[in-house]
């Protein structure tokens, strides 16, 4: 069993559930990647004065959502790919959960961490106000203007697709 | 149309963030970041005793990293991209240097009505694993976008277009700093300095770039290196 007190122990035991939420935040692995390493980088160099295991995590998440939601409105616009994208439509666009991923893709960056934050990492909208350094009641507001966004998109997306389903039997 | 309820979403978020397997993380290279991280705050403390300058407050906040606990001040200099850390695929950055002001960070200011001149150094360093081939480095104007793409096919407010561009140099020497200077701009306000570049990597970013072109991967990049701002 990992020790927890030390930050190798630290890594093992919730590494894989940062990267996930890095993931979700910048929506690919590839960035998820970055964005955790940096986020752990800064951890270690901080590991001497943090003293206990949760307060480690806390301190991880808020220097995740801060790091990506500074890089963000930096507009860097990263790495991209200099080979001509594929035309052809891929399986995963039948996946309501690639939906999910591309609608949440537009959204501002405080709203796609304050929904990271709250239902992925099952945070309290009072530790969501820590995390992003702003009042609860941000919080509450940006979540209702991300879930009404995705709403409406996703039920846009999925109208479309049973229309064109439709279509074809018809 | 079809209604989709929170908890839906909620657990479509949870579903997304559940799949697929999680690549490795490599703690040897966290901790040699870390490291890095580490000694480069103490060089910007020791560069700290040296300084008169305006903007002296910036470099402290900083320098002085983790005394307030926040993590967002936690090590930091005046280049403007994240260093990645996947093994190989380190994007390539550019610091900006102000020749009358060394080490001041990443805000320059000029003077509109006394049509001086400011000259800044980019420095754009290799990596072990990736090469600049080009470098331009762009004074756009207010509210210009960042993109990246064939000039004709940028949106109209990009500031990879000329006609958004107050001034804007290349860099002929890859890995070389080189100067821009630039006369007063028309008026008072906050200018972006953008880099816009375009570097080799082996493919996959598996080791050093090779020297064989067919092995080798172009990226490009834009983003924003500091700010010019502009006195009335």
């Amino acid at each position: 069993v990992p020790d927890a007190a030390s930050f190798e122990g630290f890594v093992a035991l919730q590494g894989e559930g940062l990267l996930r939420s890095a993931r979700l935040l910048t929506g690919s692995w590839h960035g998820g990647e970055d964005l955790t390493q940096e986020t752990l980088a800064r951890l270690f160099v901080a590991w001497a004065r943090i003293r206990e295991p949760a307060a480690a995590t806390a301190y991880a998440r808020r220097t995740m959502v801060r790091l990506y939601v500074r890089n963000r409105a930096r507009h860097w616009s990263g790495e991209v790919p200099s080979h001509p994208l594929p035309d052809v439509a891929s399986q995963e666009h039948e996946d309501p959960d690639t939906d999910l991923a591309s609608v949440m893709a537009v959204l501002p960056p405080r709203q796609r961490a304050v929904l990271v934050l709250r239902f992925y990492d099952d945070l309290s909208v009072a530790d969501t106000a820590i995390a992003l350094r702003c009042r609860p009641g941000t919080v509450k507001s940006q979540t209702a203007k991300a879930l009404a966004a995705i709403r409406s998109s996703l039920a846009t997306v999925e109208a479309r697709r049973n229309e064109d389903a439709n279509n074809r039997q018809g | 149309m079809p209604t989709i309820d929170k908890g839906d979403i909620e657990s479509r978020i949870r579903r997304r963030g559940a799949e697929g397997e999680a690549p490795p993380i490599d703690i040897a290279l966290v901790k040699a970041l870390g490291i890095e991280r580490k000694q480069g705050r103490r060089k910007a403390l020791a560069a700290l005793g040296g300084l008169v300058v305006v903007g002296i407050a910036g470099l402290v906040a900083a320098a002085t990293i983790g005394a307030d606990g926040n993590p967002e001040s936690v090590p930091t200099s005046h280049e403007s991209v994240p260093t990645s850390l996947r093994p190989g695929c380190a994007p390539l950055g550019a610091s900006l240097v102000e020749q009358a002001a060394p080490g001041a960070a990443t805000i320059h200011s000029l003077n509109a009505k006394a049509n001086s001149a400011l000259t800044l150094n980019a420095v754009v360093p290799d990596t072990p694993d990736a090469r600049n081939t080009m470098l331009k480095v762009i004074i756009a104007v207010p509210g210009a976008t960042l993109d990246v793409g064939a000039v004709d096919q940028l949106p109209a407010k990009s500031a990879g277009r000329p006609e958004n561009q107050l001034s804007s140099e290349v860099v002929s020497a890859p890995g070389l700093g080189f100067s821009v200077t630039t006369q007063s701009p028309a008026a008072p306000g906050s200018y972006p300095i953008v880099a816009y570049g375009q570097y080799v990597t082996a493919i996959d970013c598996n080791g050093p770039v090779p020297t064989d072109p067919k092995k080798q991967q172009t990226g490009i990049y834009a983003f924003e290196m500091g700010t010019l701002v502009v006195n009335p």
